[in-house]
């Protein structure tokens, strides 16, 4: 299926805590003459939900409900399954907010549908119509790019990708400019999320999170982002490092207490990230250049049972080996320990953190993907 | 005692190339860890380096016909081998990450940066190259640069972190890795 390529922010959900949830209705009005069905697609407390409602004379109708206003998609009629190149019609497609009661309407299908109904959706209404030119102008430079890509005609391509990212830049002026005068809005909320999920939380988010309206922060999302820098601000050089008690290989309970006295390098880890050799490799040099220097390597593992023990015993014999264990249910709930140190999902792994003999940090946290994590270490250690 | 871990790990190393395929292979030393041989390459160019002489610096650049960056920094490197070449610094323009022989004889035809360079060709798919060095030092992309003076590993970096200044330490015997950080602006 060829979807129309436009400027547009991937809107992703994260997980929010169960809370008051509101109730949402969606009633659309197309075309008298379009008949079929519609799907309903959005992301909801980090969990996927498909919905579909007929269509019967342009009229459709969907209701549910939601805690923080929904980044959603409308199509009409989606093809399923195989389709021939010459039989593709482009994705009759809207994207919205939903917050609150919605209507769709249109004197033909989605591409050209009004979407009404809520504070949020009226915001990205506005955003919207911000990108409309630079939409128009990629949609130009897409065309003439299509027959050049076919040629692999790299020569003549290049002004033309230039003139792309030239666009690119714009939109996120536009994206910044927006989040700046629109401190009450979720969208920006949204937009600026967006840009703010992957990796770790970071203490320097603070100013730029403040900035948005107390309505803002309140929000579930909010409140999660809110913590989670809260907790940035915990875990960084001259800090006390959180309490954890977890299980050793034997079953033996062991908490951070236990090494008092001693530096601790603590690594949060499971054998399944790229490039798992590397950072073994770092960790064997790092593992024999800390050796006998009043340190002890603490490993916390995210594997299932059995891998954790292979994994432990074939590639760090010599740490101090403790489980995630019970805790830890799943790759995106990374139990209390995890969160404490900032470890939110399983794409934070590895993580490490270097705490002195006095159970204080030695500097914020590590970075496990240098060659000279070990002389680093070194230096740091008391 | 690291000497003999060194001795250690290069008798492990020989035994690793008569077993290469079912031996786990040995970790690439470590900064300050002894390296005092090269891997079995096909050199295509300049002087065949086989044993490393503890007299002489080495500065060993990966780099492949795919890798845009690598072909980029070579004109720097050619520069700087003109400069040093007389002062005991050795470049290898190493060709890793790719099989394809002709491809690569080729390419160093054509390309005249790499003239006045030494250039080898590791060879095909899991050779001694990529085993004992790409691999084992967790490499997984390139341009990549090792330093190697006096028979140890000086340090594992990348082509935009040398210059004349840094060069010049190598060339006086008074490199460090801080120094060489710092002038290049990173402070430590």
């Amino acid at each position: 299926m060829k979807r129309r390529i436009i400027l547009c922010l991937a809107f992703t959900a994260m997980a929010t805590l169960v809370k008051a949830q509101h109730p949402f209705t969606i009633e659309g009005q197309l075309a008298a003459d379009k008949q079929g069905f519609v799907i309903l697609d959005y992301y909801k407390q980090q969990k996927y939900i498909r919905d579909s409602a007929t269509v019967t004379n342009g009229k459709f109708k969907f209701s549910g409900t939601y805690f923080d206003p929904i980044y959603a998609t409308l199509d009409l009629n989606h093809t399923q399954g195989y389709v021939a190149p010459e039989k593709v019609v482009p994705a009759d497609m809207v994207k919205f907010f939903i917050d609150g009661n919605l209507t769709v309407t249109s004197k033909s299908g989605f591409t050209s549908a009004v979407v009404k109904g809520g504070k949020t959706q009226a915001d990205y209404f506005k955003r919207d119509a911000l990108f409309k030119p630079l939409n128009a102008q990629l949609s130009t430079l897409s065309e003439q790019m299509r027959p050049l890509y076919k040629d692999k005609n790299t020569e003549a391509m290049k002004p033309i990708q230039g003139k792309i990212a030239e666009l690119v830049k714009q939109s996120q002026q536009i994206d910044s400019a927006f989040i700046r005068q629109n401190p009450d809005s979720y969208v920006s909320f949204d937009i600026w999320r967006s840009k703010h999920t992957r990796g770790y939380a970071k203490p320097e988010w603070r100013a730029e999170f403040e900035r948005f309206s107390k309505r803002i922060r309140q929000t579930e999302e909010g409140k999660l982002m809110g913590e989670k820098i809260a907790r940035s601000e915990k875990l960084v050089s001259g800090q006390t490092a959180p309490m954890f008690t977890l299980e050793d290989l034997s079953g033996k309970k062991v908490s951070l207490s236990d090494f008092k006295g001693k530096n601790v390098l603590l690594v949060f880890w499971n054998r399944y990230f790229v490039p798992f050799e590397t950072f073994a490799l770092y960790m064997r040099r790092t593992e024999k250049r800390l050796k006998d220097k009043n340190t002890v390597i603490v490993g916390i593992s995210y594997d299932d049972d059995a891998t954790w023990r292979t994994s432990a015993a074939e590639n760090f014999p010599e740490w101090v080996n403790l489980t995630a264990g019970p805790d830890h249910v799943s790759a995106t709930e990374m139990g209390a320990t995890g969160v404490a140190y900032g470890v939110y999902s399983g794409s934070h792994l590895p993580a490490a953190y270097l705490i002195g003999p006095d159970g204080k940090f030695l500097s914020d946290r590590i970075n496990l993907n240098d060659n000279e994590l070990g002389t680093k270490l070194e230096k740091l250690i008391k | 005692m690291r000497k003999n871990i060194a001795l250690i790990i290069l008798l492990q190393l020989a035994a690793a190339g008569l077993y290469a395929q079912t031996t786990k292979i040995p970790d690439f030393p470590d900064t300050g860890e002894e390296i005092s041989s090269y891997p079995a390459v096909e050199w295509l160019k300049g002087t065949p380096v086989t044993g490393l002489d503890p007299d002489k610096t080495y500065i060993v650049e990966l780099w492949a016909t795919w890798c845009v960056p690598c072909i980029a920094a070579m004109p720097h490197i050619s520069e700087m081998n003109q400069k040093f070449k007389d002062k005991g610094i050795v470049f290898i323009a190493q060709d890793v990450m790719e099989y394809d022989r002709e491809k690569v004889v080729n390419f160093v035809k054509a390309k005249t940066e790499l003239a006045n360079l030494n250039v080898a060709f590791a060879g095909p798919q899991n050779n001694e190259f990529e085993q004992r060095w790409v691999k084992a030092a967790g490499i997984s992309g390139i341009p990549q640069t090792f330093i190697i003076q006096g028979n140890k590993l000086l340090w594992q970096t990348t082509p935009y972190m040398l210059n004349d200044k840094v060069l010049q330490l190598l060339a006086d015997h008074k490199f460090t890795i801080s120094a060489a950080k710092a002038l290049n602006g990173i402070k430590e």
